[in-house]
């Protein structure tokens, strides 16, 4: 079994070709080289517990539907660490942030380390590294230092870093810049705007409160962020101080911000955006829809109760199929596969808090 | 059946050495201790000191005295609680680290503890940390699970699945008017400890004794942890911690019915949070700053052998500050909270044997942070709890009703709704045959843990609407205790099996973003305790002690049929669990061996591989030497603990420290 997904992986390895970081980023800018006509598998990324060392990244082998158990530890002997952040596929190598162990490790297509990249500031203080984009062989991370670093993925060194805001969070690239969430743990309403040649910071944007761990560059090239709100529907303020979970538009030609509506997951396929949303203190708004980005019109997805509590949700790029993992009490996820219409496919066991999953096409 | 005769005899032996020669038993005792003076006269039973307690009891009660504590080698609090039956205790490692005791897998929350006969409370996360009392000045440790024979005592005490109550030393002034005990620990990584108790006769009708206690360590102890294939070899670090206590009793005797007694009790510390060891990852900066200061007020009114009524109060005020250095900037949060208890039980016995009490509480709880969107939580309960006692040779049998009415405040958003319930328990014990030490014991109890303020109002995680968790105990067992003249002089076996369950167990839950503390689990826990003691005269000064435990628990989740956790045991709870203790007592030494051992556990509900943590063994041994001149006593003690050398851990990534060692000084005057 094992030897199976490791033969995928490594046919994987001899077709990389181009690849961008995960589901967030093949913008207006660069044409893709080819089109993939197919997906051959996906890493998985699991989170895992607060103080558990229990990060981990599996595969998922699409023609035989499984998934494999922990590739970081069957490769490298060892535990990813604690809390894996963020995931990117970017040219021939895999990038991921752990944040409790604050690092970044670069590794190959079947997970063995090529490099691990311990992240303090000069006060030797872990910065808890976040979320990634990759754009013109760099790739650009968070950490809750405040910054953004940019790691170059041929010398594997970080060349530089920029201060951001507080506590940022994910961030995407578009039109030769950087947009980021800035969540100032709950009290950020701003996304920073960083110029990617300067590496500068140039600018704040408005938006509502509490931009945390939505923000992706969608195929119609505009950037979308959710801000979560302040928790509509607390009963310690009044109805007329909730804020609620929003999605926003940001046009990266103008920088302009635009609200567009509830939602608190997204991600992209085409025109469509596929939508969760539910507000924490009422049952009542919880939905999931897939909203068109040209018409402006939602239509209904799949019954979202089905999903308690839904940690992510990405898009294989080829089926278009929907991949959402649910969290349920006390176990390791599952990960509900829907197809473009909102049919459910399958449900696939992973491990602790899964929170990405990144698909391997025949063009990378 | 020969035996039991010649055990009836004994016992009618001690009977009379208990009744008629008192002034030859506490000189005995006395040695071991200035103060071991045995003040529960209600219970005790004709088989004397001999016997322990919890024989006859009719729900499953353990009981330490100072004495045995000493003989134990136990230097704190946790290290006697370990030797007792069907209890767990949670141990975050080293000196700092947090000790909480848990009943039969019921978890900490369940478990009251209490000081002096009055609950110690923490409404805030619900658990006491045994760990910030000292051993030092305690007389005895008793451990009830379900309910308690003693009727006589507060409604609180009616009020959990089982309790832990410590009872500090009563100074005797038989033989002198004062007494001096100072003691230093010294140990293993930093450790150094301190204490002074005094007490003083003031006047016929007043005493005092004061205690005051110094603590401090590095705790900074080397350990080993795999990852995977790779080692992890260093050393904890920010665990230091510095703790200062201090407690004055003043007795006052009124006249012959009528007693006071009055407690301050002072602590203050500070020490750090070394966290779970985290992967690639050192950093620990956390620091916490704890004082806890009350007051309490204890009086008694012994009307006549058939009334008598108890009534006390009790202030306390807790303070608690977390500072943390972080990259992402330092935070800073304060935490203060006060009760304000009221309490008095009538107790009355109409006809010989036959007890009844009516025990009312009256409690203010309130709790504030500096914490975003604090809502200044306050509570008031009630309780209420009404129970009879029957006792003749043959039968014991305790009944008891608690009433309890809850109210919640806040200064935003929304209370808890108010909490009205009626919790019965029933118990009974009998003794077949009058010459054989054989019982049989059942009882059961219904109850439960009200939410805690962190459960309820805590940030974003805390919900309003939870109710409370309740268990049902059912316990049937059976008790045999007997002594073989010139052989053993007694031994004592305890077999219990229980049923517990939980429903509406308080978990937190991920949605999306955040966790939310809702009433999802149920757990169902089949188990046996076996207790066994005996102790042997080797010959004029030699002795042999040997007591074992053994406990097997099969808790399991069945909140939902379809779930991964469907009948997996639950989080931390050892399948298979014991203790053993082996002393010798020589005429110019005691030497103790202790040893603990709990089967795999796992670290969250999913009993899979990789949540799996390793069985342990822990053995320690202690060699003591007493040495008496004139009414002086000196004593001194080795202890190597963790003889293994292994660091394994109660909680996952929190090693324990490998093999370490202390030296006790103690003088007695």
């Amino acid at each position: 079994m094992k030897k199976n997904w490791y033969k995928q992986t490594l046919m994987v390895i001899a077709l990389g070709v181009f690849t961008a970081c995960s589901d967030d980023n093949d913008n207006v800018p660069e044409p893709p080289v080819n089109v993939p006509t197919e997906t051959v598998g996906a890493y998985i990324l699991n989170t895992g517990n607060y103080g558990g060392n229990d990060a981990s990244i599996q595969y998922l082998d699409m023609e035989k539907g499984t998934v494999s158990t922990d590739l970081y530890a069957a490769a490298n002997a060892e535990s990813l660490g604690d809390l894996g952040q963020d995931l990117c596929l970017y040219g021939s190598k895999l990038y991921a942030t752990v944040s409790g162990s604050s690092k970044i490790v670069i590794m190959d297509k079947n997970c063995k380390v090529i490099k691990s990249i311990p992240l303090t500031n000069d006060e030797n203080q872990p910065i808890s590294p976040r979320y990634m984009t990759a754009i013109d062989g760099n790739v650009y991370f968070t950490a809750y230092d405040g910054t953004v670093s940019r790691l170059d993925t041929l010398s594997m060194s970080i060349t530089g870093s920029v201060k951001v805001g507080d506590h940022p969070e994910a961030l995407t690239n578009a039109n030769g810049k950087l947009y980021v969430n800035i969540s100032g743990y709950g009290s950020g309403k701003s996304v920073a705007v960083v110029d990617i040649k300067t590496f500068t910071k140039t600018k704040d944007l408005e938006v509502i409160l509490n931009p945390y761990t939505q923000c992706i560059t969608a195929d119609d090239g505009y950037v979308y962020v959710v801000s979560c709100g302040n928790y509509a529907g607390d009963s310690k303020k009044p109805e007329s101080e909730w804020i609620y979970q929003s999605m926003q538009r940001i046009d990266p030609k103008t920088d302009e911000v635009e609200s567009i509506c509830p939602a608190t997951y997204i991600a992209n396929n085409g025109d469509n955006m596929y939508i969760l949303y539910a507000e924490y203190y009422l049952p009542d708004t919880h939905k999931a829809v897939i909203y068109d980005l040209k018409t402006r019109k939602e239509s209904p997805f799949i019954n979202i109760s089905s999903i308690p509590s839904p940690q992510s949700m990405n898009i294989d790029p080829v089926s278009g199929d929907v991949y959402i993992s649910n969290a349920p009490y006390g176990s390791t996820s599952d990960l509900m596969i829907y197809d473009k219409d909102g049919n459910f496919k399958k449900k696939l066991s992973t491990g602790y808090f899964t929170s990405k999953v990144v698909f391997i096409t025949n063009n990378q | 059946m020969k035996g039991n005769n010649h055990a009836c005899k004994l016992w009618r032996y001690v009977f009379c050495c208990l009744v008629l020669l008192p002034l030859k038993m506490w000189t005995q005792e006395k040695r071991d201790t200035l103060t071991g003076k045995v003040h529960s006269i209600e219970n005790v039973t004709i088989q004397g000191r001999r016997i322990p307690k919890n024989i006859t009891t009719s729900s499953p009660t353990q009981l330490l005295k100072k004495a045995e504590m000493e003989r134990l080698g136990a230097l704190e609090v946790s290290d006697a609680v370990r030797h007792f039956s069907g209890v767990s205790i949670k141990d975050y490692g080293g000196i700092g680290g947090m000790k909480t005791v848990s009943i039969r897998s019921l978890g900490a929350q369940h478990t009251t503890v209490s000081y002096d006969g009055v609950a110690v409370s923490d409404c805030q996360s619900g658990q006491v940390d045994i760990s910030r009392f000292s051993l030092d000045n305690v007389s005895q440790l008793t451990m009830n699970i379900g309910q308690s024979d003693n009727i006589y005592q507060t409604a609180k005490m009616f009020a959990s699945a089982g309790s832990l109550s410590i009872e500090t030393v009563r100074p005797d002034f038989d033989e002198q008017t004062y007494h001096l005990s100072t003691r230093v620990k010294a140990g293993s990584f930093g450790m150094l400890n301190p204490s002074i108790l005094y007490s003083k006769k003031l006047s016929h009708q007043f005493s005092l004794s004061a205690y005051g206690d110094y603590l401090r360590a590095d705790g900074n102890y080397p350990f080993e942890m795999w990852n995977g294939s790779q080692l992890i070899n260093s050393k904890r670090n920010n665990s230091d911690i510095e703790t200062y206590r201090t407690e004055l009793n003043l007795f006052t005797t009124l006249n012959d019915k009528q007693d006071l007694k009055a407690k301050f009790y002072l602590f203050d510390s500070k020490r750090g949070l070394p966290g779970s060891v985290i992967y690639d990852n050192p950093y620990a900066a956390e620091r916490l700053y704890d004082r806890n200061y009350f007051g309490q007020l204890k009086y008694e009114n012994r009307f006549s052998d058939r009334w008598k009524l108890q009534a006390s109060g009790k202030f306390n005020y807790s303070w608690n500050r977390d500072y943390n250095k972080q990259a992402s900037g330092d935070t800073d949060d304060h935490f203060r909270q006060t009760e304000s208890y009221l309490s008095a039980t009538l107790w009355t016995e109409p006809v010989r044997g036959l007890s009844f009490s009516l025990a009312q509480d009256f409690a203010y709880n309130d709790l504030s942070t500096t914490l975003r969107e604090c809502q200044y939580p306050e509570r008031f309960t009630l309780l209420t709890a009404l129970a009879a006692h029957y006792r003749n040779p043959h039968i014991t049998a305790t009944a008891s009703l608690l009433n309890t009415y809850i109210t919640e405040n806040v200064k935003t958003g929304t209370a808890a709704d108010d909490r009205k319930r009626l919790s019965p328990a029933i118990s009974l014990s009998w003794k077949p045959f009058d010459n054989a030490g054989w019982r049989i014991r059942a009882s059961y109890k219904d109850i439960f843990r009200v939410p805690t303020f962190n459960d309820l109002y805590y940030l974003l995680i805390g919900n309003n609407r939870l109710k409370p968790e309740n268990t049902k105990q059912v316990n049937i067992g059976t008790t045999w205790s007997n002594a073989f003249p010139s052989i053993i002089d007694y031994l004592n076996i305890s077999i219990d099996a229980y049923y517990n369950r939980v429903n509406n167990k308080i978990v937190a839950i991920p949605t999306m973003f955040v966790w939310k503390m809702s009433n999802v689990g149920k757990v169902e826990t089949l188990g046996i305790d076996i207790n066994a003691g005996c102790e042997v005269s080797l010959a004029e000064g030699y002795k042999l002690y040997v007591t074992g435990t053994y406990n097997f628990m099969q808790a399991e989740d069945i909140t939902d049929r379809e779930s991964k956790i469907w009948r997996n045991q639950i989080a931390y709870t050892p399948k298979h669990a014991g203790s053993g203790n082996v002393t010798i007592e020589l005429p110019w030494l005691n030497l103790t061996y202790n040893i603990t051992y709990a089967s795999e556990r796992y670290r969250m509900s999913q009993n899979s591989n990789d949540n799996r943590i390793a069985p342990y063994t822990d053995n320690s041994l202690s060699i003591s030497r007493m040495f008496h001149w004139k009414k002086q006593s000196f004593r001194i003690q080795l202890d190597a603990l963790n003889l293994g050398n292994k660091n394994y851990e109660i909680v996952r990534f929190y090693p324990m420290p490998g093999r370490n060692y202390k030296i006790t000084l103690a003088y007695n005057l």
